[in-house]
This record gives structure tokens, C-alpha cells and sequence, in this order.
């Protein structure tokens, strides 16, 4: 019976590997797709987020430096996650009480949208008088609680 | 109940094979990492992301930033392909291959092509060494970038192919966290090529770049922190890191700012010291 217990132990991690790889292409091939949306703009950095979801709601945040490049545009790709997840984007990091929201999409699961940095500005203007403070933006994650599996969000930085 | 420890065993054994293949390289590279004790990686949790992340500039968009200041070109100021040899732990290693890909850069843009070719091979031997190199012959990428060695646009593009490929040769392999260490490495190296002339140019620019920077500084010493058991040589680098945020952090201009400090040419000057400093470590 110990053997038996051994070999089932043996088998799921096996089979988990075997899940996870395949996962990794799912996300590979999401960043291709986004990719070939840019059209004429230039490729300039993807940020792959790998989330598990969870019972409670989770959080993920990615900073972005955007004073790179004059304007950036940002693709999101939510086709490799079946969950619910919210994403938004803020002019401050999770931690500050004060951040504005300048962009929402409600669930992109299943979906590819976009946004570039002069629409952001464009909504960042309500709120401030100089927009060009605006130097670095932080994409936040809600995963919605549910039941427990692998998800990932691709996001594609054009200029 | 024979039968079906049989199935149990099949389905084991294919299991193992498919591991085994997938899992060759990395093995031999796990051997050698455990032998020399280098950096530690815990990979736990490697497909889980953090909850903080932080996109990871190319070397392209970092010189960008800076082109717009004005960098003349000087080969002298170049990390040098003959200390190639003598980055033996795999710190160093990742720390250069950051430095050496800004270089590669510093050539294309000031389209340099003998030498572009050059830190180009450099780049390669260190790809190599890390256990990288095979990002180079998928797709004969290194063949691609040979032929357009002088081909600035095209350059452009085939190293955005060669940061792809690396990154995604981390996140694959588990070893995501390594690529903030080269890209501490591009930065400080770009911070110091950039740094030259400082003087001679806007001071209102050259204080609007650096505090931009300071960004990536903050989130590049956050992620190195990641790492428990780094190794000597890389707690160097961090100190250092970490020396020019305080500094910065400690400017006068810095603390009464109110919005986007403007930063004195002392300052300035202090800056750019200590990114000598750093820089020097590094390279050493």
C-alpha cells in the first residue's frame, strides 16, 4: 500500500510538470498573439503575471517606467486565465492611500485591450495640472476568488 | 491491484522520460550551481509571480533615454573584453552579461560595427558560461546578427529577440529572479557611460534623467534583496546600489522637492561618483 502511495506521489508531480509546461506555452503563445497586435508600433518589453487563484481575492502589481519612450501603448492579453480578474491601472503603488485610477477593464478573461500612455495622461489631467509627473504607472491584477487553478495575464509594451 | 500498479508504474516511467528530456541542461546546470555553492534561488514558487513586479527595460530603451542628453562615444570607456576571463562566479557573470549588452548597444547606436562584433562575441562566450548560449542558435539568431551587424534598425530588432529570448530562457527555466541581477548590471553600465561630459551638458535634462532613473534604482535594489543568500560579490554591487539611493535620497533638493526635484550640479557631480564606484565593483 506505502508503494502504492509512493507511486501516486510520484505520478501527480510528474503530471504536474506536464501541466505547468504546458501552461508556460499557453502564456508563450498569448505574448506571440500580443505581439503581432502591435501593427506599426515598435516592441519594447512584455510583463508576463502568473497568478494561482484562490479562495479569497488576490492582488498582483506591475510597475512600469513609462519616461522611456514618448508614448508607450499597452497591450493586455487575458487568454490564458478563465478566472475573473480585474485590471486596473494607477498613478501610485498599492501602498498609497492617494493613487488615482486612469484605466479599468472590468474582466479580461478571454480578452486582448489596450491603452496607450497619451490616454492615460488624457485622464490623469482631471486630477493634476502636470501631467508630465506622471513617470511611472502601476498595472494592478484583481483575481477574483474561485476555484483553485493556474492563471496568467500578458501585457505587451508598444512605442 | 497488480494491474493497476502496472499503470501506476507506465505512466510513472513516461512521466520520468518526459522530465528527463525536458530537464537535461538544466540538470548539469543545477549540478554545477550546487558544486560551487553560487546563488541560491528558491523555486518554490517560480510560476507564481510576485506580488510586486517591475517591467525590465531593454539596454535599447535605456541608452534611448539618454541619447536625447547627448553621449559621445569613446571605446576607452567600455568595459573591456579582457576581463571576460576573469568573472568566474556566476554573479559576476550575470552582473557583466548585463554590462556587456549595454556596451553592444553603446556600439550599435554609435554604429561602431568592428566593435559591435566584438562585444557581440563577448556577449555570446558570457551566454555560454551562464548556460544561455543555445538563446543564440535558436532561430540562427546569432548568424541573423553577424550579417547585420552594421544595420542600426535591424540591430534594433535583433537584440529585442536576444532580451526575449534570455528572459524567456529565465522564466522557463525557473530562473526568473537572475535576469534583475543582468539587469542591474545594464544599468549601472549605462548610468556610466552616460555620466560623461555630465558637466558640459543641460543641467535641467541631466537632473530630469537621473531622477527618472532613480525609478528603476529603487525597484533593481528591491529585487536583488530577493535573493537570501546572495553571494559576496553581489552584496557589494547591492551596498553600492543601495550608498547611491541614500545619497540621493539625502540631497537637499531631493527633500524639499515637491514635485520633480532639480537636482544642483554638486549633486549631480556626487551622483555620478558613485556610480563610478558601483560600476568599478562590478566590473572588477
Amino acid at each position: 500500500m506505502k508503494f502504492l502511495q509512493i507511486i501516486l506521489i510520484c505520478f501527480t508531480f510528474a503530471f504536474s510538470s506536464l501541466a505547468q509546461d504546458s501552461f508556460i506555452d499557453k502564456m508563450n503563445e498569448a505574448k506571440k498573439t500580443t505581439k503581432e497586435e502591435l501593427g506599426d508600433l515598435k516592441f519594447d518589453g512584455s510583463k508576463s503575471t502568473y497568478f494561482q487563484v484562490r479562495e479569497e481575492v488576490s492582488y498582483k502589481e506591475v510597475e512600469v517606467a513609462i519616461f522611456l519612450r514618448k508614448n508607450y501603448h499597452l497591450f493586455f492579453n487575458g487568454n490564458p486565465t478563465s478566472a475573473k480578474v480585474t485590471v486596473r491601472i494607477y498613478d501610485k503603488p498599492a501602498n498609497n492611500p492617494n493613487r488615482i485610477m486612469l484605466w479599468e477593464v472590468k474582466n479580461i478573461s478571454g480578452k486582448q485591450k489596450s491603452v496607450s500612455v497619451e490616454e492615460l495622461k488624457k485622464m490623469y489631467a482631471y486630477y493634476v495640472e502636470n501631467v508630465d509627473n506622471l513617470r511611472s504607472i502601476f498595472v494592478d491584477y484583481e483575481i477574483q476568488k474561485g476555484k483553485p487553478e493556474r492563471g496568467g495575464v500578458v501585457m505587451v509594451l508598444g512605442y | 491491484m497488480k494491474n493497476i500498479t502496472k499503470i501506476f508504474v507506465a505512466l510513472l516511467t513516461t512521466g520520468i522520460i518526459y522530465s528527463c528530456n525536458n530537464e537535461e541542461v538544466k540538470s548539469e546546470e543545477d549540478t554545477t550551481k550546487k558544486k560551487t555553492g553560487l546563488i541560491d534561488i528558491d523555486t518554490t514558487d517560480a510560476f507564481t509571480s510576485d506580488e510586486f513586479e517591475f517591467i525590465l527595460p531593454r539596454p535599447f530603451a535605456l541608452a534611448a533615454s539618454f541619447e536625447e542628453a547627448g553621449m559621445t562615444y569613446d571605446e576607452t570607456r567600455m568595459n573591456s573584453l579582457e576581463n571576460l576571463d576573469s568573472y568566474k562566479t556566476e554573479g559576476k557573470q550575470i552582473l557583466n552579461f548585463g554590462v556587456y549588452s549595454t556596451d553592444l548597444v553603446y556600439n550599435i547606436i554609435n554604429e561602431q560595427p568592428q566593435y559591435s562584433i566584438k562585444y557581440f562575441n563577448g556577449l555570446k562566450t558570457l551566454a555560454d558560461r551562464i548556460g544561455m548560449g543555445r538563446i543564440f542558435t535558436e532561430d540562427e539568431l546569432a548568424l541573423k546578427i553577424e550579417k547585420n551587424i552594421a544595420d542600426k534598425d535591424k540591430m534594433e530588432d535583433l537584440l529585442v529577440d536576444v532580451h526575449e529570448a534570455s528572459q524567456e530562457y529565465l522564466q522557463n527555466n525557473q530562473l526568473r529572479f537572475l535576469s534583475i541581477i543582468q539587469f542591474a548590471g545594464a544599468w549601472t553600465e549605462g548610468m556610466y557611460l552616460a555620466s560623461f561630459d555630465f558637466e558640459k551638458k543641460d543641467q535641467n535634462v541631466i537632473s530630469n534623467k537621473i531622477v527618472d532613473h532613480m525609478t528603476l534604482l529603487n525597484n533593481t535594489i528591491k529585487g536583488i534583496k530577493l535573493y537570501e543568500d546572495r553571494d559576496e560579490d553581489l552584496q557589494k554591487v547591492l551596498d553600492g546600489l543601495i550608498d547611491i539611493q541614500s545619497a540621493y535620497n539625502n540631497y537637499e533638493s531631493v527633500k524639499s522637492a515637491e514635485g520633480m526635484p532639480k537636482l544642483t550640479s554638486d549633486e549631480i557631480n556626487t551622483f555620478k561618483n558613485k556610480i563610478h564606484e558601483v560600476r568599478s565593483l562590478i566590473i572588477s
